[in-house]
Protein backbone atom coordinates (compact mmCIF):
# COMPACT_ATOMS: atom_id res chain seq x y z
CA UNK A 1 0.00 0.00 0.00
CA UNK A 2 2.78 2.62 0.86
CA UNK A 3 4.10 2.09 -3.05
CA UNK A 4 0.55 3.40 -4.20
CA UNK A 5 0.26 6.32 -1.94
CA UNK A 6 3.76 7.26 -2.88
CA UNK A 7 2.69 7.39 -6.69
CA UNK A 8 -0.43 9.32 -5.73
CA UNK A 9 1.46 12.15 -3.26
CA UNK A 10 3.50 12.23 -6.55
CA UNK A 11 0.88 12.60 -8.81
CA UNK A 12 -0.61 15.64 -6.61
CA UNK A 13 2.98 17.56 -6.53
CA UNK A 14 2.92 16.87 -9.95
CA UNK A 15 -0.30 18.49 -10.40
CA UNK A 16 0.45 21.66 -8.17
CA UNK A 17 3.62 22.06 -10.62
CA UNK A 18 1.89 22.05 -13.55
CA UNK A 19 -0.61 24.23 -12.27
CA UNK A 20 2.14 26.89 -11.56
CA UNK A 21 3.91 26.28 -14.69
CA UNK A 22 1.05 28.26 -17.24
CA UNK A 23 0.78 31.46 -15.17
CA UNK A 24 -2.31 33.58 -15.37
CA UNK A 25 -3.40 32.26 -18.92
CA UNK A 26 -6.61 30.25 -17.81
CA UNK A 27 -5.03 26.43 -18.22
CA UNK A 28 -6.42 24.96 -14.89
CA UNK A 29 -4.66 22.29 -13.11
CA UNK A 30 -6.03 20.05 -10.67
CA UNK A 31 -6.33 16.84 -8.89
CA UNK A 32 -9.01 15.06 -7.27
CA UNK A 33 -9.23 12.50 -4.35
CA UNK A 34 -11.75 9.82 -4.44
CA UNK A 35 -12.69 7.68 -1.66
CA UNK A 36 -14.43 4.57 -1.13
CA UNK A 37 -15.84 4.35 -4.39
CA UNK A 38 -18.58 1.77 -5.68
CA UNK A 39 -16.40 -0.01 -8.99
CA UNK A 40 -16.59 -3.84 -10.27
CA UNK A 41 -13.19 -4.60 -8.57
CA UNK A 42 -14.82 -3.90 -4.83
CA UNK A 43 -17.30 -6.56 -4.33
CA UNK A 44 -14.47 -8.95 -5.25
CA UNK A 45 -12.53 -7.23 -2.37
CA UNK A 46 -15.58 -7.70 -0.08
CA UNK A 47 -15.45 -11.36 -0.67
CA UNK A 48 -12.52 -12.11 -0.02
CA UNK A 49 -12.46 -10.25 2.86
CA UNK A 50 -15.04 -12.33 3.76
CA UNK A 51 -13.46 -15.39 3.13
CA UNK A 52 -10.34 -14.24 5.14
CA UNK A 53 -12.81 -13.88 8.15
CA UNK A 54 -14.93 -17.22 7.04
CA UNK A 55 -18.21 -15.44 6.75
CA UNK A 56 -20.34 -14.18 4.46
CA UNK A 57 -20.16 -10.97 2.03
CA UNK A 58 -23.12 -9.26 3.87
CA UNK A 59 -20.81 -8.84 7.12
CA UNK A 60 -17.89 -6.69 5.52
CA UNK A 61 -20.26 -4.91 3.02
CA UNK A 62 -22.15 -3.33 5.99
CA UNK A 63 -19.10 -2.70 8.21
CA UNK A 64 -17.53 -0.56 5.49
CA UNK A 65 -18.73 2.51 7.50
CA UNK A 66 -19.74 1.38 10.26
CA UNK A 67 -16.59 -0.34 11.65
CA UNK A 68 -13.47 0.70 9.12
CA UNK A 69 -14.08 3.67 7.59
CA UNK A 70 -16.48 5.50 10.18
CA UNK A 71 -15.41 9.03 9.64
CA UNK A 72 -17.00 8.75 6.18
CA UNK A 73 -19.98 11.66 6.51
CA UNK A 74 -21.92 9.65 3.33
CA UNK A 75 -21.78 6.60 5.05
CA UNK A 76 -21.69 4.98 1.98
CA UNK A 77 -19.69 4.05 -1.13
CA UNK A 78 -19.38 6.44 -3.52
CA UNK A 79 -20.97 6.30 -7.17
CA UNK A 80 -18.89 6.47 -10.20
CA UNK A 81 -21.20 9.29 -11.68
CA UNK A 82 -20.70 11.25 -8.28
CA UNK A 83 -16.66 11.43 -8.89
CA UNK A 84 -17.30 12.27 -12.43
CA UNK A 85 -19.62 15.21 -11.39
CA UNK A 86 -16.72 16.94 -9.90
CA UNK A 87 -14.04 15.65 -12.76
CA UNK A 88 -16.88 18.01 -15.29
CA UNK A 89 -16.63 20.80 -12.87
CA UNK A 90 -13.31 21.68 -12.93
CA UNK A 91 -12.62 20.73 -16.24
CA UNK A 92 -15.39 23.38 -17.08
CA UNK A 93 -14.18 27.27 -17.55
CA UNK A 94 -16.65 27.75 -14.73
CA UNK A 95 -14.30 26.62 -12.30
CA UNK A 96 -11.77 29.25 -12.79
CA UNK A 97 -11.11 30.35 -9.18
CA UNK A 98 -9.97 26.71 -8.75
CA UNK A 99 -6.74 25.80 -9.43
CA UNK A 100 -3.66 23.89 -8.13
CA UNK A 101 -6.01 22.34 -5.67
CA UNK A 102 -6.64 18.67 -4.62
CA UNK A 103 -10.31 18.04 -4.58
CA UNK A 104 -11.77 15.60 -2.58
CA UNK A 105 -14.91 13.60 -3.50
CA UNK A 106 -14.65 11.17 -0.86
CA UNK A 107 -17.68 11.23 0.99
CA UNK A 108 -16.31 13.61 4.04
CA UNK A 109 -14.15 10.59 5.14
CA UNK A 110 -10.94 13.33 6.13
CA UNK A 111 -11.42 14.85 8.88
CA UNK A 112 -9.02 17.44 7.95
CA UNK A 113 -10.84 20.89 6.96
CA UNK A 114 -8.48 22.35 5.36
CA UNK B 1 -24.56 26.99 -13.84
CA UNK B 2 -23.16 26.13 -17.61
CA UNK B 3 -20.18 24.11 -17.82
CA UNK B 4 -19.24 25.69 -21.57
CA UNK B 5 -17.84 22.16 -22.43
CA UNK B 6 -19.65 21.89 -25.33
CA UNK B 7 -17.68 20.64 -28.32
CA UNK B 8 -14.12 21.04 -26.08
CA UNK B 9 -12.06 17.99 -27.14
CA UNK B 10 -11.16 16.00 -23.87
CA UNK B 11 -8.97 13.09 -23.40
CA UNK B 12 -8.81 10.80 -20.58
CA UNK B 13 -6.80 7.90 -19.68
CA UNK B 14 -7.69 5.04 -18.35
CA UNK B 15 -10.80 5.14 -19.23
CA UNK B 16 -12.26 1.33 -19.85
CA UNK B 17 -13.75 1.12 -16.61
CA UNK B 18 -14.34 2.61 -13.21
CA UNK B 19 -13.84 6.40 -12.56
CA UNK B 20 -11.95 6.82 -15.49
CA UNK B 21 -15.30 5.42 -17.99
CA UNK B 22 -17.56 7.64 -15.78
CA UNK B 23 -15.65 10.28 -16.77
CA UNK B 24 -15.61 10.67 -20.20
CA UNK B 25 -19.59 9.60 -20.04
CA UNK B 26 -20.08 12.72 -17.84
CA UNK B 27 -18.41 15.26 -20.04
CA UNK B 28 -19.63 14.13 -23.55
CA UNK B 29 -23.15 14.72 -21.74
CA UNK B 30 -21.94 18.34 -20.99
CA UNK B 31 -21.31 18.54 -24.53
CA UNK B 32 -17.34 17.67 -24.72
CA UNK B 33 -16.04 15.41 -27.70
CA UNK B 34 -14.08 12.54 -25.93
CA UNK B 35 -11.27 10.30 -26.43
CA UNK B 36 -11.19 7.37 -24.52
CA UNK B 37 -8.09 5.82 -23.64
CA UNK B 38 -7.02 2.29 -22.57
CA UNK B 39 -4.36 -0.22 -22.51
CA UNK B 40 -4.88 -2.45 -24.88
CA UNK B 41 -6.79 -1.96 -28.20
CA UNK B 42 -9.14 -4.35 -27.49
CA UNK B 43 -10.20 -3.08 -24.03
CA UNK B 44 -10.73 0.51 -25.38
CA UNK B 45 -12.48 -1.01 -28.31
CA UNK B 46 -15.06 -2.84 -25.71
CA UNK B 47 -15.29 1.16 -23.95
CA UNK B 48 -16.16 2.26 -27.01
CA UNK B 49 -18.64 0.32 -27.78
CA UNK B 50 -20.50 0.58 -24.20
CA UNK B 51 -19.90 4.68 -24.88
CA UNK B 52 -21.83 4.59 -28.10
CA UNK B 53 -24.66 2.09 -27.01
CA UNK B 54 -25.66 5.30 -24.72
CA UNK B 55 -24.55 8.07 -26.82
CA UNK B 56 -25.18 7.91 -30.64
CA UNK B 57 -24.39 11.71 -30.78
CA UNK B 58 -21.82 12.04 -29.00
CA UNK B 59 -18.00 12.94 -30.76
CA UNK B 60 -15.66 10.07 -29.57
CA UNK B 61 -12.14 8.66 -30.10
CA UNK B 62 -10.64 5.80 -28.87
CA UNK B 63 -6.67 4.92 -28.83
CA UNK B 64 -4.76 1.98 -27.21
CA UNK B 65 -1.20 2.52 -25.32
CA UNK B 66 0.53 1.16 -22.93
CA UNK B 67 1.63 4.41 -20.95
CA UNK B 68 3.65 2.13 -18.73
CA UNK B 69 6.37 2.25 -21.73
CA UNK B 70 8.53 5.36 -22.91
CA UNK B 71 7.02 5.24 -26.66
CA UNK B 72 2.91 5.26 -25.47
CA UNK B 73 3.01 8.72 -24.59
CA UNK B 74 4.14 9.80 -28.08
CA UNK B 75 1.84 7.18 -29.87
CA UNK B 76 -1.05 8.39 -28.00
CA UNK B 77 -0.30 12.45 -28.83
CA UNK B 78 0.09 11.60 -32.41
CA UNK B 79 -3.51 9.67 -32.66
CA UNK B 80 -4.70 12.72 -30.10
CA UNK B 81 -2.49 15.65 -31.41
CA UNK B 82 -5.14 18.50 -29.62
CA UNK B 83 -7.05 18.38 -26.59
CA UNK B 84 -8.70 21.31 -24.01
CA UNK B 85 -8.81 19.15 -21.38
CA UNK B 86 -6.51 16.14 -20.62
CA UNK B 87 -7.47 14.05 -17.53
CA UNK B 88 -4.78 11.97 -16.38
CA UNK B 89 -6.87 8.94 -14.84
CA UNK B 90 -4.14 5.89 -15.33
CA UNK B 91 -3.00 4.30 -12.35
CA UNK B 92 -2.30 0.75 -10.94
CA UNK B 93 -3.12 -0.26 -7.28
CA UNK B 94 -2.22 -2.97 -5.27
CA UNK B 95 -3.25 -4.40 -1.87
CA UNK B 96 0.16 -6.02 -0.80
CA UNK B 97 1.19 -5.19 2.99
CA UNK B 98 4.59 -2.87 2.90
CA UNK B 99 6.67 -6.07 4.32
CA UNK B 100 5.69 -8.20 1.43
CA UNK B 101 6.27 -5.49 -0.73
CA UNK B 102 10.21 -5.66 -2.71
CA UNK B 103 11.91 -3.04 -4.28
CA UNK B 104 10.75 -3.77 -7.88
CA UNK B 105 6.83 -2.97 -7.06
CA UNK B 106 7.98 0.34 -5.64
CA UNK B 107 9.89 0.33 -9.41
CA UNK B 108 6.42 -0.79 -10.95
CA UNK B 109 4.12 2.11 -10.06
CA UNK B 110 6.28 4.74 -11.16
CA UNK B 111 5.54 3.99 -15.29
CA UNK B 112 1.96 3.16 -15.23
CA UNK B 113 0.79 5.71 -11.88
CA UNK B 114 3.28 8.67 -12.17
CA UNK B 115 5.63 8.85 -15.81
CA UNK B 116 2.03 8.24 -17.84
CA UNK B 117 0.61 11.89 -17.40
CA UNK B 118 4.17 13.22 -17.83
CA UNK B 119 4.84 13.06 -21.83
CA UNK B 120 1.18 14.32 -22.18
CA UNK B 121 1.30 17.08 -19.87
CA UNK B 122 4.74 18.45 -21.95
CA UNK B 123 2.75 17.63 -25.34
CA UNK B 124 -0.73 19.55 -24.24
CA UNK B 125 0.13 22.26 -22.38
CA UNK B 126 2.17 24.97 -24.28
CA UNK B 127 -1.00 24.68 -27.00
CA UNK B 128 -3.44 25.19 -24.21
CA UNK B 129 -1.24 27.68 -22.95
CA UNK B 130 -1.44 29.54 -26.21
CA UNK B 131 -4.80 28.98 -26.83
CA UNK B 132 -6.31 30.40 -23.38
CA UNK B 133 -3.58 32.76 -22.59
CA UNK B 134 -4.81 34.46 -25.80
CA UNK B 135 -8.37 35.30 -24.20
CA UNK B 136 -6.87 36.95 -21.32
CA UNK B 137 -6.91 35.32 -17.99
CA UNK B 138 -9.09 38.33 -16.85
CA UNK B 139 -11.90 37.91 -19.49
CA UNK B 140 -11.66 34.15 -18.44
CA UNK B 141 -12.25 35.37 -15.17
CA UNK B 142 -15.22 37.85 -15.81
CA UNK B 143 -16.87 35.43 -17.89
CA UNK B 144 -17.01 32.68 -15.41
CA UNK B 145 -17.84 35.12 -12.22
CA UNK B 146 -20.68 36.40 -14.49
CA UNK B 147 -21.98 33.11 -14.77
CA UNK B 148 -21.25 31.67 -11.57
CA UNK B 149 -24.20 31.39 -9.47
CA UNK B 150 -23.18 32.77 -6.03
Amino acid sequence: MIPYGFSKAAQLAMGRGLAETPGDTGVMVNSRLPGPTWVETQSERLRQLARNEGRSVDGPKRETFTVRKTSSLLGRYTTLEEVADLICYVCSPTSVTTNGASLRADGGIVRNYI
Amino acid sequence: MDLYLAGRPALVTGSTRGIGYATPCGLADMGAGVALHGRTSESVARAAEWFRAGRAAASIESHGADLGTAEAGATLTRAAPTVDILINNVGIYRMRPFTDSDDAEWHEYFAPSVMSGVPLARHYLPAMRWKYGAESGSSSANRASTFRPT
